[in-house]
């Protein structure tokens, strides 16, 4: 399956706005995409699809804020960059602490606008590889036996194998066997890699 | 863990101690009470002595202690001894902007969450310091009402009240 390009989604009541957008990221080979509103934005959401979000902060209805607020429950990860006419620090700092970016004031430089796009896309790469890395991870440890996943936690734990081999009543070998195939089969190269597997798998996405 | 010492020097139970390879060694008294102090002190720098005052009258009410500088350089030579668990710096310091002291503190792999105050911020200077890392960018003079909501849950979260 083939997936779309990283797009970048404008949200701007601004019809002059979406269209100045649009050619200036056309003329930079990003794929867009623009809304004339927050609402008709979240109707065709779509949290599989890569890109960033270009929003206006004040529009009628429902506000660039609420929409960062709105994708924020539904724990979407589409990055944001807030842009505004008359945007003042109490807004800018709570952009920011709720995920944005960045938040930028008009008028700005196509350049930079151009500039914080891409770092937006390039951390929607990083995250979504660091969750295709994790669902990985646990579909690994989704093949191991009961009986390993328990090795597994008190290996992570930080538990030797004697310990181990006397909190679970079988024999140190037994203990040394199950670990050498929890090992494999998840891939680790050593302990660290899979403590680090284990922290990367349990972390709420 | 450390076992000497004569009866009344030490805290009561369990003993503070401090690691030297491999053996673990009791702290002094001085020390033991340096570290507890320092649990959850809030290091404020900013060259107004009123707004130094004003927020440390709010944190003390909050629990917490308060370590007072009125430049970032004073601030920095106490940083090997006092580890505030919270950083309260106006953002235009004289000797160094508040955005430069958070980065100073990255670098030295110091992590904890720091408040920048400004009475004439730009949404720029705000979105910069937010990028690098600041926990929140607050106009003066109305600050308190921020720095109570920020502050709480902080304080409970990393120590228990000094008082």
């Amino acid at each position: 399956m083939k997936e779309k390009p990283a797009t970048v989604f404008v949200v701007d009541d601004d019809d002059a706005v979406r269209t100045s957008l649009r050619l200036l990221l056309k003329s930079v080979g990003l794929p867009v995409e623009t809304f004339a509103s927050a609402q008709e934005f979240v109707d065709s959401f779509d949290a599989e699809r890569a890109g960033c979000l270009v929003l206006d902060i004040r529009m009628p209805g429902m506000s660039g804020l609420e929409l960062q607020q709105r994708l924020n429950e539904i724990h979407a990860i589409v990055p944001i960059v807030f842009i505004t006419g008359h945007g003042d620090v109490p807004m800018a700092v709570e952009a920011m602490q709720h995920g944005a970016v960045d938040f930028i004031q008009k008028p700005f430089r196509d350049q930079d606008l151009i500039d914080r796009i891409n770092q937006a896309l390039e951390k929607d790469r990083d995250n979504r590889a660091g969750l295709k890395e994790r669902d990985a991870i646990r579909r690994r440890m989704q093949q191991l036996t009961p009986r390993e996943r328990e090795v597994l936690d008190l290996v992570t734990q930080g538990k030797a194998n004697k310990v181990i081999a006397g909190d679970l009543n079988v024999s140190q070998r037994t203990v040394e066997i199950h670990r050498a195939r929890v090992m494999e089969k998840m891939g680790a190269s050593s302990l660290a890699h899979l403590v680090r597997m284990v922290i990367e798998a349990e972390r709420a996405t | 863990m450390g076992s000497a010492g004569s009866p009344g020097y030490w805290y009561e139970g369990a003993l503070p101690t401090f690691t030297v390879g491999s053996v673990d060694f009791p702290m002094s008294s001085q020390a033991a009470d340096l570290v507890m102090k320092t649990a959850t002190v809030v290091s404020v720098v900013d060259p107004d002595a009123n707004v130094r005052r004003s927020v440390a009258k709010l944190l003390r009410a909050l629990g917490a202690q308060i370590e007072e500088f009125a430049t970032a350089r004073e601030f920095l030579d106490r940083l090997p001894t006092t580890i505030p668990v919270v950083l309260i710096a106006e953002a235009r310091l004289p000797d160094m902007p508040g955005l430069t002291l958070l980065q100073e503190l990255r670098a030295r792999g110091l992590e904890m969450p720091v408040i920048l105050l400004s009475s004439d911020a730009d949404v720029t200077s705000a979105v910069t310091a937010m990028r690098a890392g600041a926990l929140d960018f607050i106009e003066k003079p109305f600050i308190d009402r921020a720095l109570v909501a920020q502050l709480s849950p902080l304080l409970e979260l990393d120590g228990k009240p000094a008082h």
